[in-house]
């Protein structure tokens, strides 16, 4: 056995893998014993005595209590009526956050414990992994598990500290990646725009990630990044705005994280067509090893707007079941209705060059598309020339027809 | 029109379409935790030069041969025969 004096990191104001595995515990595991005793040799803080107390309870009678009755319920020998064990459950719960309130009081009060940041978010990311999956991410846990991660990101923007690098604004990225995470889990919008507003008035990307003593790692920034990019891209129709994150959320992820890397793309692909009628490099596929259904589905769709075969791009997102639950369940199935447009532009283009590209092209040549539908491409200047009703014709700009 | 399309898609009798429905629903749709926090700036997309050449101004030179594309095209063929 091992033994880890806790009074050691209060006192160099540092922490370390046995620090973090004092305040957590592994989630889903029967056996959490490893070999590690904590102690707490001085008492020079009663906050610090309080946090090891609680932390301590918690992992001698509250965590075996909770496993104890998990294995009898698996074996059968207890009749269980709640299958959820919710007093147990309360308990740890009500644990954790109490750790999470020591640890705020500690940092608010002491100018230089902003070194308990990351030790803060991993106990905030336990409280959110053993609601999400020891109690099924149940909506009143949840609720429970924002307020707290609030507390920690409210903490760290109040920060007044002048001095820069003690100050824990540095470090709001990583509460604010956590709250994204469960809103859009959620699939509470609103919570994702308050808490943007929220960061927008208080911050920016420049200050608080640049702090040399406590970095903000790439992990981080990119998860941000996509989130602003889903945020500002998807819900916002501040298309522009939402390739910008994408793009830095790319250029930053590792070549190692394909799983991420696709969904980053899943969004930046349609946008990127949408705004700038950029079509991804069909290696993609090899070039970030992307699994999975995106690239047939994505394949299809690109194919029937570059071809502008508005029928067929119509019946594929609007009747075509598992292509539709596919861009639905992804949120981009309203970025994918706009680029009808786009169909309609190639549609219109691929007939221009089957009549030899002359500016005077006639309606019935048009079929698959109708006079307001062409007005409304003229408007949104994806289409220079004017609409002859008299004549039923399209006149098309001699120079540079398709801006 | 579409209301009789998506019916017909939702039968039973149309296992592969059901089976597809499942396979895309059960795909993650979370953007996973990174299950590190840092890495080294060599190891980026963009020190790595994959996002060089990434986009380009048309698909023209790529054949639609997937089974997919295949698929739905007979069923776009099988809807406009029946309209």
């Amino acid at each position: 056995m091992e033994q880890v004096n806790i009074d050691h990191y209060f006192d160099t104001k540092t922490w370390d893998s046995q620090f973090i595995k004092f305040l957590t515990f592994p989630l889903g595991k029967r056996n959490r014993d490893d070999n590690l005793i904590f102690v707490l040799n001085k008492i020079k803080d009663n906050r610090i005595l309080e946090l090891y107390n609680v932390t301590m309870e918690l992992k001698n009678i509250y965590l075996p209590g909770y496993d104890k009755s998990k294995n009898l319920k698996r074996r059968g020998r207890k009749k269980v009526t709640n299958t959820n064990n919710p007093p147990a459950q309360e308990k740890i719960i009500e644990s954790i956050e109490n750790q999470i309130r020591l640890m705020i009081r500690l940092m608010e009060r002491d100018d230089t414990m902003t070194w308990l940041i990351y030790p803060l978010y991993s106990l905030a990311r336990q409280l959110y992994g053993f609601i999400n999956i020891e109690c099924n991410h149940e909506t009143a846990y949840m609720e429970r598990c924002i307020r707290n991660i609030h507390k920690c990101l409210t903490m760290c923007l109040n920060d007044r500290n002048p001095n820069e690098r003690e100050n824990k604004r540095c470090c709001v990225l990583y509460f604010i990646n956590l709250e994204f995470k469960i809103y859009k889990q959620l699939g509470n919008r609103d919570m994702i725009k308050n808490l943007i507003k929220v960061y927008e008035s208080r911050g920016d990307i420049q200050t608080t990630t640049k702090n040399k003593k406590y970095p903000v790692g790439k992990a981080q920034l990119v998860t941000f990044h996509y989130y602003m990019g889903l945020y500002y891209g998807c819900y916002e129709n501040d298309h522009l705005r939402g390739i910008t994150n994408l793009k830095l959320a790319l250029a930053q992820c590792s070549i190692k994280f394909s799983n991420q890397i696709k969904h980053i793309l899943k969004l930046l692909i349609p946008l990127q067509l949408l705004v700038n009628g950029e079509i991804i490099n069909p290696d993609y596929v090899t070039r970030f090893n992307i699994n999975g259904m995106m690239p047939r589905y994505y394949h299809t769709l690109i194919l029937l707007i570059t071809q502008g075969k508005i029928s067929e791009y119509n019946e594929a997102i609007n009747n075509n079941i598992p292509l539709q639950a596919f861009i639905l369940k992804d949120e981009t199935f309203v970025i994918w209705q706009l680029l009808i447009h786009r169909v309609q532009i190639n549609y219109v283009k691929n007939k221009w060059r089957q009549l030899s590209e002359k500016s005077v092209m006639p309606m019935t040549e048009l079929s698959d598309v109708n006079e307001c539908q062409l007005s409304n491409l003229i408007s949104l200047n994806l289409l220079k020339g004017y609409l002859s009703h008299s004549h039923q014709c399209l006149v098309l700009s001699k120079k540079d027809p398709f801006p | 029109m579409s209301s009789e399309v998506s019916t017909k898609e939702s039968t039973p009798a149309n296992g592969t379409n059901e089976a597809l429905i499942k396979k895309t629903l059960d795909e993650d749709d979370q953007f996973e935790d990174f299950p590190i926090d840092t890495w080294p700036d060599s190891e980026t997309v963009k020190a790595a030069g994959l996002a060089d050449n990434l986009w380009e101004e048309n698909w023209d030179d790529v054949d639609v041969d997937d089974d997919f594309t295949a698929n739905l095209k007979q069923e776009l063929e099988n809807h406009k025969q029946q309209q």
